[in-house]
């Protein structure tokens, strides 16, 4: 074989070309401490670094994010741990006030204090972030979400929008919780029925035409009767005249009002002016049976849930006493009570469920002809149970009841009453309702106000005081849970965050194995291309200096 | 004697001299380009025959020629296309390559900052900073997308430039090589012996011409040679050159392609028969890498652009009004939606301006008395009014409000057909959908039409280009990347939309002509005329236009038994409300005299508002809810009492935030609905302030007050109403059945007015949830949020690529084809070196061998020199003898 000239020069520089173009390459990705300088390189790794950094950054983004939420989160945690503290605080004094040492007067400076801490769990409720937001307000950020419309009686203006955080590709953290989840959204009695004394008939107001309004309130001396009365102006005399149902009058001017008079077992108080007009009528119903007695009801417990969710439960009953005294021991009351549908709607209205007596026709169901309300002699009888102070009031069918309105019934659910109720005492029992915060306080202030040092005003009072401990209870319990809720969101947040962390880590090695430099290699394949471009320099030079024509002369 | 041995000698001597001379040649071409070597073919002069044999006359040189192998010849030639293809090709996929390089200056970060910036305002909705900074981002990607697509627009001219400079290089070539073929022709026919310079000098013209395009060489007898490219266009013929040349496409004026010309006839030659060379390069570098990578591009701004605004369009500003555009692009100028409501209308709106941009969703609605049509914008909620009876909108100039001429007409394709006017209390929204980047009617198009490309759905897009051709009466679509037909025919025409690829074709104006065609490209340069729309920071829409509460009140009011007056309770508006704004306590409205009454707190007698004068049917209103008590059988008597109890829901069901479903907006989503149990399994749509039960399927009310079913326009349908407490449904007095209520499923879609909202759990008979708009929502980022997740929404190529990931495999497929290219280009250029120097092995110039046939000829030039000299001598000798 044979080379032509031209073909060393031509090879020679096609070789040496090609090293320099591998040299050049390698100085390229030295300096810059890339592997890819360009996507040709490894297309694959490229696309896929281009992903992973937009995988990192939003992985930084979500740092961020879970940062924001713990700060947001902390902050609704510290108002809420306040909260409980106000509420214990609460708590504290209504059971302090319990206490029948206290006189009415320290009672009143019991409920003062009681009005300074619903002012500061106002002031909680309304708290703004760092960015002027209402915290419990949902979306409504810039709107004050608890407006006090009078004491006791809080609107929620804000929403029930939760605020929420992207903290991971698939998931987005609640950061806020709404006012009306806090504070609104409170079961009262026991979470599943609620038990009261039958509503107290005094105090009540009334105004004639124009004249000054006029309070009527029980005299602790004792001889109200419950009823409907009448007030009549008569500008001509002007006087009042006060008229019972059954007749009963007492005249007073109304400047005597101003003064307060006691008369029909009530104190009678005006204020202002009298009327204008010539006459005028004004009418109230004081008549709501309240209990004379002392009984007081506990908030109750269901034994079976399955039970109470009975279809034919209707979670609406009244336990009604009934009192004789023992025909043969005048001086001992025989006390029993009755079980009764109290919901209006209902077809059994004014029903017993324990033997299906109609108090409002007075007639015997069907099913039990033979029960009755009065004795031969047409006296009032007893009713179906009766009462031991302190035993349970049990919501089923006991041995030896018939004609129960629904036979072999059992909701599960059981009371239990205290004291000695008077004949006529009646206890509601209904389905628990959300019942506000502020509402369960305001409540309870009222009682304190109206508190009377009688055994009776005691145990409305006691009565009263048992629903609100179960209702702050309550409150407590649904903070807590909201805290609880929080203290888990933000674990969520603290493990998120580890595992954003985590993932960064993690994908800056992948990136930096995928698109890094590895010197040890870099360094010495520029060497070794060095090197063979060093002898393909020297050898192509040697080879050119090999010429016939040298030797020729 | 002596005469025949100067002959001899002088033969020799010019023999050697013959060979000096080329020896020389060749060294002095050593390095010329194309050069093969020369040697001579030297012989013996026929002999003269003597009584004593044949005597020798000497040598003589009969040819020169030079030593090429014309086989390996044309493998040079060969490698050479290739190599020049593939040097070519890698050059500009490195161009690109450069492009898409930097991980830190491209497209990517910029949209990663971007969403960085929705983050940002998803955290802080309120922040006036935040919100302007994502304006500012958003800003700045498009910048960068501009900047991508505008350096791949200037590759796209550079390959215009580079096929004109070489289609001038070839037609000079092939002229250089048909005017050697007429020298070598003549040169030939003189003698037998061949001008082996100028053979040489032709196939490096032909080596060089395959440089720029791979060409086909057949060597005519006569020794010309004829040249063929493509698919048999000639170039070269004998003597004769045929030019090329650079004309703009009839599909595309901003393409140039290579046409053939010839006898005063120019014909396009397909990219696809011209291969090899760099123009083969160049040419497949522009449809397979360049037209692909920047349709990639806009793709990606495409989707990015539609997907955002249209999520955006679903949101609420800080203003309360709907969201509207956040990018602006140009959208088709007609949107037109045949079968539109009940009556199944075709419904128009063409925008009216210069330039096809718009910023907001519309609606029409007609009132339900059927009497007017509103017009809405929806991002200020601005409205424009026109009666029915005018006939403005049904007419065929159409009623123009906001820049925009809306009609109505009779859709032809509905039988029977109805409307053209919508029913009374519909409404319909109106949205413009993106256009296709450029619709380009052929040079040759003997129609007037006006074709009008929309994007209808981003998920079907491809990176193709299109091509729409009307074969009359039927249409054609060719997806052009691979050739796939669509075929229209006339009555699939007629019966629009039209939707192929996600792209939807319209003919806006004019006729088609059979055998007009179209180029759509629809989604090259978008970035280009993209921008960011909104500028005021209080229009980013980052809340969500509904909520919903399950802390509602359902008030339930009733006047006690005992009652002596004879007023009623007519009505309680409000009746039922979120948690926001109703106090929950259970209310006595008692009254002191006939005249005059108090509020109370029904649970403790506590008079919250005493002597409060009465007037029969006037509000009465009280925590948040209105009431109104009318002398029904006359005026209430003192001691009359009314209860109102805001009852809470006793269930544990909860109501999911809520989502816009239907787009565009229904202008109903704001309104207010109840959802009310009326079991624990049934529930119906009521309306929270009349208490009226909505039948969702035709819009009739039921109104619980008077027992009547109402149609939209409050006329009576039906009377002597109820509903049956056990099913929920609307029945009438015969207990049929008028409406159902609805089955509950725990987490079943429950969707109404465009919104679609989820309960769980267990509900309770009477539990009511509200969805109401989200007024003074300005800590709610549900929108944003639901932005932020497009970033990871994997929306492209059937839902399997998000904006990121279409954007990397474009970098990807550019380097894998720049990869391939670089290798096979490696490989190729080592062959292309091989075979050169396997043709030089035989007809390249050795310098050493030429210095030793310089040598041998010089010999044979003294040794000739010294023959003379010695018959000189002999001659003498001769001579001598006689003196």
């Amino acid at each position: 074989m044979r080379v032509a000239t031209s073909s060393i020069y031509n090879l020679g520089v096609f070789n040496m070309n090609n090293r320099q173009v591998d040299l050049f390459k390698l100085q390229n990705q030295l300096s810059t401490g890339r592997k890819i300088l360009t996507p040709s390189d490894d297309p694959v790794s490229s696309a896929r670094s281009l992903d992973l950094t937009q995988a990192t950054r939003q992985n930084e983004q979500y740092v961020t994010n879970v940062k924001y939420a713990n700060d947001t989160m902390a902050l609704t945690e510290a108002n809420l741990q306040h909260a409980i503290g106000v509420i214990q605080d609460i708590q504290q004094l209504a059971v302090q006030s319990g206490a029948t040492t206290l006189t009415n007067a320290e009672k009143r400076m019991v409920e003062a204090d009681i009005r300074g801490k619903y002012q500061e769990l106002l002031g909680l409720a309304n708290t703004t972030d760092g960015n002027g937001l209402y915290l419990f307000a949902g979306f409504k950020g810039d709107t004050k979400p608890f407006n006090e419309q009078g004491y006791g009686n809080v609107r929620y203006d804000g929403d029930q929008g939760q605020r929420a955080v992207q903290v991971s590709p698939s998931r987005q953290i609640p950061v806020s919780d709404s006012g009306s989840d806090i504070f609104v959204k409170i079961k009262n009695g026991n979470g599943t029925f609620t038990t009261a004394q039958t509503q107290p008939e005094l105090p009540r107001t009334v105004r004639v035409g124009d004249g000054g309004s006029i309070q009527f309130s029980r005299d602790p001396a004792g001889g109200f009767v419950a009823s409907d009365y009448r007030v009549d102006w008569d500008s001509v005399s002007g006087n009042y005249t006060i008229t019972r149902a059954d007749g009963a009058t007492t005249v007073a001017s109304h400047a005597a009002l101003v003064g307060g008079v006691s008369a029909l077992g009530m104190v009678i108080t005006a204020q202002g002016n009298q009327p204008t007009a010539v006459n005028g009528t004004a009418t109230f119903d004081a008549k709501l049976q309240a209990n004379g007695g002392t009984g007081v009801v506990s908030p109750g417990v269901v034994a079976d849930p399955v039970k109470w969710a009975n279809p034919l439960n209707n979670q609406n009953y009244r336990v009604q006493f009934h009192s004789v005294p023992d025909p043969n021991n005048p001086a001992k009351m025989l006390t029993s009570y009755d079980i009764i549908d109290n919901d209006t709607a209902s077809a059994n209205y004014n029903t017993s469920l324990i033997d299906g007596w109609n108090y409002t026709t007075s007639t015997a169901s069907a099913a039990n002809p033979t029960a009755t309300r009065t004795d031969s002699a047409g006296n009032p009888n007893s009713f179906p149970r009766k009462y031991t102070a302190g035993a349970d009031i049990i919501f089923s069918q006991q041995t030896g009841e018939t004609g129960a309105l629904y036979p072999g019934w059992d909701f599960g659910g059981k009371i239990s009453m205290d004291g000695v109720p008077k004949d006529g005492d009646s206890f509601s029992l209904e389905a628990s309702r959300d019942y506000d915060l502020f509402s369960t306080i305001g409540d309870f202030s009222a009682a304190l106000e109206r508190y009377e040092e009688t055994n009776l005003g005691g145990a409305t009072f006691q009565n009263k005081l048992n629903t609100t401990l179960s209702n702050l209870d309550n409150a407590l319990t649904r903070i807590l849970t909201i805290q609880a809720g929080i203290g888990s969101r933000q674990k969520e947040g603290e493990s998120v965050q580890s595992t954003n962390e985590d993932l960064n880590v993690q994908y800056k090695t992948t990136i930096s194995k995928l698109t890094d430099l590895d010197y040890a290699q870099a360094i010495s394949d520029f060497t070794q291309t060095q090197t063979y471009l060093d002898a393909a320099r020297k050898s192509f030079s040697s080879i050119q200096n090999l010429s016939l024509f040298q030797y020729i002369s | 004697m002596g005469n025949g041995i100067y002959g001899i000698a002088v033969s020799g001597l010019k023999a050697a001299q013959i060979g000096l001379t080329t020896t020389s040649h060749n060294i002095a071409n050593a390095s010329t380009p194309g050069y093969n070597r020369q040697v001579i073919g030297q012989s013996a002069v026929e002999p003269t025959p003597t009584g004593g044999g044949f005597l020798g006359r000497g040598a003589q040189v009969d040819t020169i020629t030079r030593i090429y192998n014309e086989f390996v010849g044309r493998q040079v030639q060969t490698a050479q296309a290739q190599a020049g293809y593939l040097t070519n090709l890698k050059s500009h996929l490195a161009d690109l390559d450069n492009l898409l390089a930097d991980p830190s200056a491209g497209f990517s970060p910029s949209l990663q900052d971007f969403f960085t910036g929705v983050q940002t305002v998803a955290n802080n909705p309120q922040d006036v900073t935040a919100r302007q900074s994502l304006l500012g981002l958003a800003e700045s990607m498009i910048t960068k997308l501009q900047t991508v697509d505008s350096r791949m627009q200037t590759l796209r001219s550079d390959v215009n430039t580079e096929i004109q400079a070489t289609v001038g290089n070839i037609n000079s070539i092939t002229g250089q090589i048909a005017h050697l073929n007429d020298q070598i022709i003549l040169s030939t026919t003189v003698g037998n012996n061949l001008p082996n310079d100028l053979l040489d000098k032709r196939d490096h013209l032909v080596t060089q011409l395959n440089q720029y395009v791979k060409s086909t060489v057949i060597k005519q007898t006569d020794g010309s040679y004829n040249i063929f490219i493509g698919n048999g266009q000639n170039l070269v013929v004998g003597n004769r050159s045929f030019t090329l040349g650079a004309v703009q496409a009839v599909d595309d004026p901003s393409r140039l392609d290579v046409a053939y010309q010839q006898f005063g006839v120019t014909a396009v030659i397909p990219s696809e028969m011209i291969t090899g060379g760099s123009l083969g390069g160049v040419l497949e570098f522009r449809k397979e890498v360049l037209d692909v990578s920047q349709n990639s591009l806009g793709r990606v701004a495409l989707a990015l652009a539609q997907t955002f605004n249209e999520q955006h369009r679903k949101g609420q500003d800080l203003n309360g009004q709907y969201g509207g555009n956040f990018f602006q692009f140009p959208t088709e100028r007609i949107s037109a939606q045949p079968r539109v409501g009940g009556n199944q209308v075709s419904l128009t709106a063409e925008l009216t301006s210069v330039r096809p941009f718009v910023e907001s969703d519309y609606n029409i609605a007609l009132d339900n008395t059927g009497t007017n049509y509103t017009i809405t914008r929806l991002t200020d909620g601005q409205t424009a009014t026109i009666s029915l009876a005018s006939g403005e909108l049904t007419s065929a100039t159409g009623f123009n409000a906001f820049g925009v001429r809306f009609k109505l007409a009779i859709n032809p394709n509905v039988n029977p057909p109805t409307g053209p006017d919508l029913l009374a209390g519909e409404n319909i929204g109106i949205s413009f959908r993106p256009a296709a980047s450029e619709v380009i009617a052929n040079a040759r198009n003997q129609g007037n039409a006006d074709l009008q490309v929309s994007i209808s759905d981003i998920s079907k897009l491809t990176t193709s280009d299109y091509e729409f051709i009307f074969d009359g009466p039927d249409y054609r679509v060719v997806r052009r990347e691979d050739g796939a037909q669509f075929n229209i025919n006339a009555s699939a025409w007629a019966n629009p939309p039209i939707e192929i690829d996600g792209l939807s074709f319209r003919i806006n104006a004019g006729n088609m002509v059979a055998g007009d065609r179209f180029t759509v490209l629809p989604t090259r340069g978008f970035a280009d005329e993209m921008t960011v729309m909104i500028k005021d920071t209080a229009k980013v829409a980052a809340a969500a236009p509904i909520r919903t509460s399950s802390d509602t009140f359902s008030i339930a009011s009733s006047a006690n038994a005992a009652n002596t007056g004879g007023a009623l309770i007519s009505s309680v508006s409000a009746s039922v409300a979120a948690q926001g704004g109703v106090a929950a306590k259970k209310i006595e409205i008692l009254f002191t005299a006939a005249g005059t009454f108090d509020i109370r707190d029904a649970n403790t007698g506590t008079v919250l508002a005493a002597n409060q004068a009465y007037t029969s049917g006037s509000n009465i209103s009280y925590n948040g809810w209105t009431v109104q008590i009318t002398d029904g059988g006359g005026p209430p008597a003192a001691g009359d009492r009314f209860v109102i109890d805001p009852r809470k829901n006793t269930g544990t069901a909860n109501i999911s935030a809520g989502v816009v479903t239907t787009m565009p907006i229904n202008t109903d989503m704001k309104t207010p609905v109840a959802i009310r149990f009326e079991t624990a399994t049934r529930f119906n749509l009521v309306n929270p302030s009349t208490g009226e039960v909505i039948d969702p399927a035709t819009g009739n009310r039921f109104q619980p007050t008077t027992g009547n079913i109402v149609d939209r326009s409050g006329n009576i349908v039906s009377g002597g109403n109820s509903l049956d407490p056990a099913t929920g449904n609307v029945v009438d007095g015969g207990m049929t059945v008028q409406f159902s209520s609805q089955a509950y499923t725990s987490n079943g879609n429950i969707s109404y007015n465009g919104w679609t909202v989820q309960i769980t759990g267990v509900p309770a008979a009477r539990d009511t949830f509200l969805v109401e708009p989200n007024t003074g929502g300005k800590a709610d980022s549900r929108n944003m949020l639901a932005l932020g997740k497009l970033q990871t929404t994997n929306i492209l190529s059937g839902g399997t690529a998000s904006y990121q990931g279409a954007y990397s495999k474009l970098v990807a497929d550019v380097g894998v084809r720049a990869n391939q290219v670089n290798i096979n280009e490696a490989a190729q250029s080592q062959l292309l070196v091989q075979s050169q120097t396997k043709l030089a092995e035989a007809s390249g110039v050795n310098l050493d061998e030429e210095a030793s046939n310089l040598l041998i000829y010089q010999q044979a030039y003294l040794a000739s020199s010294r023959v003379i000299q010695i018959a000189q001598k002999a001659f003498e000798e001769v001579l001598n003898i006689g003196r």
